[in-house]
């Protein structure tokens, strides 16, 4: 029996030794986990002990940008894989995630928010288990053996330079126009108008973004990223205007390559250093 | 409830030091049965008490009909005994019938015979959680009893009258609602469990294989089958654009879910039996094994051997043996083979699709018996590897594709899963492949296991040590703790 526990307990210290030190030499966490809903887990606990200056919302189009866009201190990247933006809106609403002095949140999928999609995601923020992850990072979505394999993995596929988007457009701001809503999405409208602007109140800059999805551009976009930057009166910035044939690439035909992934991220970075 | 919840837990943390209370003689065995059916009805009425009505209702009819078995095989009476045997097995059938199957026979129907808001009715009705392993436990008990199967104790013990139908009644439903095996089995046959009810102390628990059990059961579950789980339930959904995306999938992806699939319901089911069997101990229990390396077998015929073992030998001993097993020639041979895997498959839900997955494994049986039968051999044993090699992969992939029928929605999933294998794209899948080869791992280390066990018992011993072991343990429960998948229901919960 003796035996037996010195073995547990000398095993057990080093799996979590070995466990902290990866975790530190990364950096604080890894890029993804196998798993979406981890990954999507994972961004919103480090989001929440972060204090960085820009904090990007969104779907896994946004994710995208934080495994495959490099490492940037300076920005804390809350891209809900198979869900939308509104995961982290209602979080940040609540006060379970602090928010950031800029915030770019990606409309492309907002839509699918009516669809309840990312309900797990939403469901897990209320846990015990999620708040314990927040408080012990050993015990975090980020530090999942499984993440580290995997980030290694994709290290390789990580884009680098310090290209920007060849863009001419700037954000602007859309004034109402008429555009036909179903009841949901004016709901969806109505909530996500209030939520932000209690985040302005409480001092945070937004620029809403439609991001570069190939294939899912225009399906799931519905009227709703419009519609509400003309409710809202926020800047509004389309990366597709404008943007070359070819300018982006994609690994799956909705998500940004590499290359493509650090071109978007350094176009936010130099949007957010001179405004 | 399940094992793996927070609420289980309290459960589990309030009833045991209850459970062990030093109470003297009897008045220990009354209390102990006492705060097991207590602990076994939060259990089971966690999520929906208006079921524990209907367990109550099973239990009652079952008490009565053994008591009345019993009453007329005290008073030398076969044909009323038999009579009541028959009257409490086709109610405990019809019980099941209208509960699970009542949607299925409508379909016997030509459409326009029945009206559409009586159909909309019946699909309506909840299957009551567990209700096809406590109709087995019932019927095990039934027939047990008749065949005098249970110790003169246990007889006398069940078949009390006055005052003592409360004990009877009360070991009897111990035997049918007792938490660990009540959702999910194992199937406990009713004199391997109903002897075994006496006063039980707390020194008498086998810690070392408790633990052994729970860690591995747990880790099946909460490491491999969880996080399988979300790669997987490409293939369990149900929705036109699943078929959409089934058909445009490429050929490796599919064939990693689909071995992802079925290393993850091994591991969730063995995962529960495992975990069940460890909590059966704890309280002085000891429920059957109900998995042995299945993924070992080199035949379907070994499979089953090795599979769901609780489901096979009821199958054997209720069914397949009372049909006439192999005793009546070949061809009635073939028929109860037959008959016992479309019913076996029946068992699991009330759609076609598992009929037909039970009737393809019975076939695979079949001609497995032919041929062995033409060669002589009972159950033959290759020793060339090769041939080894062949005969595993050859039932491996039987098993692995027979799955679909099990998991898939529909025959339209299935159509669209063998679409998109077809289509011959290449392309790897990042994500299925990595967890197929981080998790799945787990589940061949555990049959390498396995086959030490069986093939080389020296190293395996030698490895059986208690550094091993600790090391081991310490780190399956590191991954419990830091790599658990997203929590979600037991496979098995759904039958």
């Amino acid at each position: 029996m003796i035996r037996y526990l010195l073995a547990l307990i000398v095993t057990l210290a080093a799996c979590f030794g070995l466990q902290t030190l990866a975790l530190h030499l990364c950096g604080g966490s890894t890029l993804k986990s196998e798993s979406n809903y981890f990954s999507s887990i994972a961004r919103i606990q480090s989001a929440s002990g972060k204090n960085a200056p820009i904090m990007l919302i969104g779907s896994s189009l946004t994710g995208r940008l934080a495994d495959r866009g490099g490492h940037h201190p300076e920005v804390v990247n809350i891209g809900c894989d198979g869900s939308s933006a509104m995961i982290a809106l209602r979080a940040l609403d609540r006060g379970q995630i602090k928010p950031s002095p800029l915030i770019i949140i990606e409309t492309n999928t907002l839509g699918y928010a009516m669809e309840g999609r990312g309900r797990e995601i939403a469901q897990a923020i209320d846990t015990p288990g999620f708040r314990i992850g927040q408080d012990i990072p050993n015990l975090g979505a980020t530090a999942r053996p499984a993440a580290f394999a995997y980030s290694l993995l994709m290290a390789r596929s990580v884009g680098r330079g310090g290209d920007t988007l060849a863009l001419t457009t700037q954000p602007v701001q859309l004034v109402a126009s008429p555009q036909i809503l179903s009841t949901p999405e004016r709901q969806l409208v109505e909530e996500l108008t209030a939520i932000l602007s209690r985040l302005r109140e409480k001092g945070s800059r937004i620029l809403l973004i439609k991001l570069p999805a190939g294939k899912l551009t225009d399906d799931v976009l519905k009227n709703i990223p419009t519609a509400l930057a003309a409710r809202t009166g926020l800047p509004y910035w389309d990366l597709n205007l404008d943007l070359p044939e070819g300018a982006v690439g994609y690994t799956d035909g909705a998500h940004l390559d590499g290359q493509s992934a650090v071109k978007v991220m350094n176009t936010l970075l130099q949007y957010a250093a001179t405004h | 409830m399940l094992f793996n919840s927070l609420e289980f837990l309290v459960l589990l943390a309030i009833t045991l030091p209850l459970y062990y209370l030093p109470f003297s003689g009897n008045r220990g065995r009354v209390w102990q049965v006492a705060v097991l059916l207590a602990a076994s009805s939060i259990f089971y009425a966690w999520e929906n008490p208006r079921l524990l009505l209907l367990l109550g209702f099973s239990c009652a009819f079952n008490a009565i009909a053994v008591e009345r078995i019993l009453f007329w095989k005290r008073t030398d009476s076969p044909t009323q005994e038999k009579r009541w045997l028959v009257t409490g097995v086709t109610l405990n059938l019809a019980f099941l019938a209208f509960f699970k199957y009542a949607a299925i026979f409508l379909t016997f129907f030509p459409t326009g015979w029945i009206s559409p808001a009586v159909i909309q009715g019946v699909k309506a009705i909840p299957l009551p959680i567990g209700i096809s392993f406590y109709t087995f436990h019932a019927i095990s008990l039934l027939v047990d009893v008749h065949r005098k199967k249970v110790s003169e104790e246990t007889q006398r013990r069940l078949g009390r009258r006055g005052r003592g139908r409360v004990s009877s009644f009360s070991d009897l439903t111990l035997y049918i609602i007792f938490f660990p095996q009540l959702v999910a089995g194992p199937i406990v046959k009713a004199h391997q469990f109903i002897d075994q009810i006496r006063t039980k102390l707390w020194n008498e628990i086998p810690w070392v294989a408790v633990r052994r059990y729970l860690i591995t059961g747990y880790f099946l579950k909460i490491f491999v089958a969880d996080n399988l789980s979300e790669q997987t339930v490409m293939l369990t959904s149900k929705g036109a654009n699943f078929t959409d995306i089934l058909a445009a999938s490429g050929s490796i992806n599919l064939m990693a879910l689909l071995y992802a699939y079925s290393l993850q319901i091994f591991a969730d089911f063995a995962g529960y039996s495992l975990i069940a069997i460890g909590f059966g101990l704890m309280f002085g229990y000891r429920l059957p094994e109900n998995f042995r390396f299945p993924y070992l077998s080199l035949s379907i015929t070994g499979f089953w051997r090795r599979w769901h073992l609780s489901l096979s030998s009821w199958l054997r001993d209720y069914l397949y043996i009372p049909l006439g097993g192999n005793r009546k020639g070949p061809g009635r041979t073939y028929i109860n083979l037959f008959l016992v895997m479309f019913l076996g498959g029946l068992w699991h839900g009330a759609e076609w699709k598992f009929a037909l997955w039970g009737t393809s494994h019975g076939v695979l049986l079949a001609i497995e018996r032919f041929i062995n039968q033409r060669r002589g051999e009972e159950t033959p044993a290759p020793k060339s590897p090769l041939l080894k090699g062949i005969l595993w992969l050859y039932t491996f992939h039987a098993v692995t594709f027979l799955w679909l029928t099990f998991m898939m929605p529909d025959m339209a999933h299935i159509a669209a899963f063998f679409k998109g294998l077809a289509s011959g794209r290449m392309n790897l899948p990042g994500q299925p492949l990595f967890a197929l080869a981080f998790y799945g791992s787990v589940v061949v280390l555990y049959h390498a296991w396995g086959w030490l066990l069986e093939n080389k018992q020296n190293l395996a011993n030698r490895l059986a040590n208690p550094w091993c072991e600790g090391a081991l343990h310490a780190l399956m429960l590191f991954l419990i703790a830091t790599n658990y998948g997203a929590p979600r229901g037991f496979i098995y919960f759904q039958f």
